[in-house]
């Protein structure tokens, strides 16, 4: 079964004004427990509006998001509990940050979930190791930490409710390439010490393809491909026609593939496309 | 001639605590800016390249050493409005910086406040608008845009005050890849079509290959000077210090390293493939 899923979700900003937008046309996604799912698109495809449906946050215009089988809006009760089931964190969460400490900006999710002061503390102090916040930090005000330390802050604030599904939009988003690694790592080490589903909406081709095990694309409110890494980056052509594009290494290999060389155009990173090219040579007898 | 220059400039913030004393942001930093050029300032956060752009301008004076812009010292209040005039800024959040509710008011608010002449301005912001793309856009409410249209907005409102030089602080870093695409292409046509020396400060590599030039800064001080060719080539150095490099510059420098004779400025991926391609075919 699903773990989390929708079922022809369709949802419009601004119904009845001149303003009438179908931001989500017709979606259906099915993720299963475990998957780290990457949702892409250009500005605009519903990305964002995807998913802020699949917490709750938004209500579809029509449709379903079932989470283990349930429709999240059946009752008031369960859209209560999925809020806590599934974590979203937004584009920019250090703007949101507005507790006196980062201790209590971490604690302000499991406080409200009625936690007892001992649970709420190790929770905290689990969040914080997950995002590499050293104790000392706890106490501090988070307005005295830098971009990256806040948003790793952010991030924590959504890890300590324990969500079983923890979604982040544009995570990396304004972080230089230090910053982009830290956090990216965060969330793989998260996702392999907990086995919990994560799902990032990126703009990072590179990125997309060095993590995740799915691949949704949004183009014009609805999913255009959908599948695995290699078979959503097959399809390199259909991509850039949608204003997305493959990541820079694969672009070498299909102009290599256009000359005329028999080289793979399943290569992401920059180790595969050393080891092919290596091939390459060495099969004509240069190296 | 240098439209802006850095000699053995130091500088350093106040902290907040008292007696606390901070290490210098810029450290001895020594830098000409010709007029005309179109440069890229490279650096990780932290590394001092905003508060080169503030110094640049003389929103920040220099604890040692001296600014110069077009011969005047910015520590010399006298000069402060004409340097300002000179020196441009465009900073990284759009939604800090647009100040009118209807866009041509905002693109306005410069030139009005040199007193230039009604029809002057009403010349000035056309063009600036057009020159970013923006025109027919002129009465909508900025707040309504895209991230990547408000930036542009703040762009003509720097150009509509006709500086001979635009600094611009990572005015991407707040953008998906289209609204890059378009300041990209507004800021390069600032340059290779009226004139304008860009300063432009960004940790995307892939921008910074577009400048003529390429800075690198690292803690505090200047690490690399040279075209985008010569401070890529040095890829261990890029990576050191926490940036990145072409992901094409470091399959070749793989590639070089166990003996295939690749060229040692590829930089784009046609460069690299046609090198490829002119190595197998035994040229």
């Amino acid at each position: 079964m699903s773990h989390l899923e929708t079922q022809n979700l369709i949802y419009v900003y601004g119904e009845g004004t001149p303003f009438k937008i179908t931001a989500l046309d017709n979606v259906n996604i099915d993720i299963q427990k475990g998957e780290f799912v990457a949702i892409i698109g250009h500005t605009g495809s519903g990305k964002s509006t995807l998913v802020q449906h699949l917490n709750g946050l938004l209500k579809p215009t029509d449709g379903k998001i079932l989470l283990d089988g349930e429709n999240i809006w059946q009752s008031k009760s369960k859209i209560f509990d999925t809020r806590f089931r599934v974590g979203l964190c937004f584009q920019y969460p250090e703007y949101q940050l507005f507790e006196e400490t980062v201790y209590k900006d971490i604690a302000f999710g499991p406080t409200n979930m009625g936690l007892s002061k001992a649970e709420i503390d190790e929770r905290v102090r689990n969040a914080a190791k997950y995002v590499g916040i050293p104790d000392d930090m706890l106490s501090k005000s988070p307005f005295d930490l830098s971009g990256g330390e806040k948003r790793r802050v952010a991030i924590a604030g959504v890890i300590s409710m324990e969500p079983e599904i923890l979604i982040l939009d544009e995570p990396t988003s304004g972080l230089d390439p230090m910053g982009r690694e830290q956090i990216l790592a965060l969330i793989k080490n998260y996702r392999e010490q907990t086995g919990k589903t994560v799902i990032i909406v990126s703009h990072s081709m590179d990125d997309v393809a060095r993590f995740a095990t799915k691949v949704i694309v949004m183009n014009s409110s609805k999913v255009e491909i959908s599948g695995t890494v290699d078979e959503v980056f097959e399809k390199s052509s259909r991509l850039r026609e949608i204003g997305l594009s493959v990541p820079q290494i694969t672009e070498i290999f299909i102009k290599l593939r256009e000359k005329g060389y028999d080289v793979s155009e399943k290569i992401y990173t920059v180790e595969q496309g050393y080891l092919e090219l290596k091939k390459l040579f060495e099969g004509r007898g240069i190296s | 001639m240098s439209i802006i220059e850095f000699k053995n400039v130091t500088f350093r913030y106040e902290s907040d605590d008292e007696g606390v004393v901070l290490a210098p942001a810029v450290k001895d930093f020594s830098l000409s800016i010709g007029e005309g050029e179109f440069m890229a300032i490279l650096g990780h956060n932290g590394s001092g390249k905003s508060t080169l752009a503030k110094l640049a301008n003389g929103l920040l004076l220099p604890e040692s050493g001296e600014v110069i812009v077009d011969g005047m010292d910015t520590k010399n209040e006298d000069d402060d409005i004409k340097i300002k005039q000179t020196v441009g800024v465009v900073f990284q959040n759009p939604d800090n910086q647009i100040v009118a509710t209807i866009v041509e008011e905002d693109v306005a608010f410069g030139p009005e406040n040199l007193g230039i002449e009604p029809a002057e301005i009403r010349r000035r912001v056309d063009e600036s608008l057009k020159l970013v793309g923006m025109y027919k856009y002129k009465n909508h409410e900025p707040h309504k845009l895209s991230g990547g249209q408000k930036q542009r907005v703040a762009i003509a409102g720097i150009i509509a005050m006709e500086p001979r030089c635009i600094i611009l602080d990572e005015p991407t870093a707040m953008l998906d890849p289209e609204g890059r695409r378009d300041v990209m292409n507004a800021i390069k046509r600032l340059n290779r079509e009226l004139g304008i020396t860009v300063v432009f400060i960004t940790h995307y590599m892939e921008e910074a290959c577009e400048a003529d030039r390429i800075v690198v800064m690292d803690d505090s001080r200047l690490l690399l000077d040279g075209t985008p060719k010569e401070v890529f080539a040095d890829t261990e150095k890029i990576r050191s210090i926490g940036l990145d490099v072409p992901q094409t510059c470091v399959l070749a420098k793989m590639l070089k390293n166990d003996g295939i004779n690749l060229k040692n400025d590829l930089l784009s991926i046609d460069e690299l493939v046609e090198n490829i391609d002119d190595l197998l075919k035994g040229q």
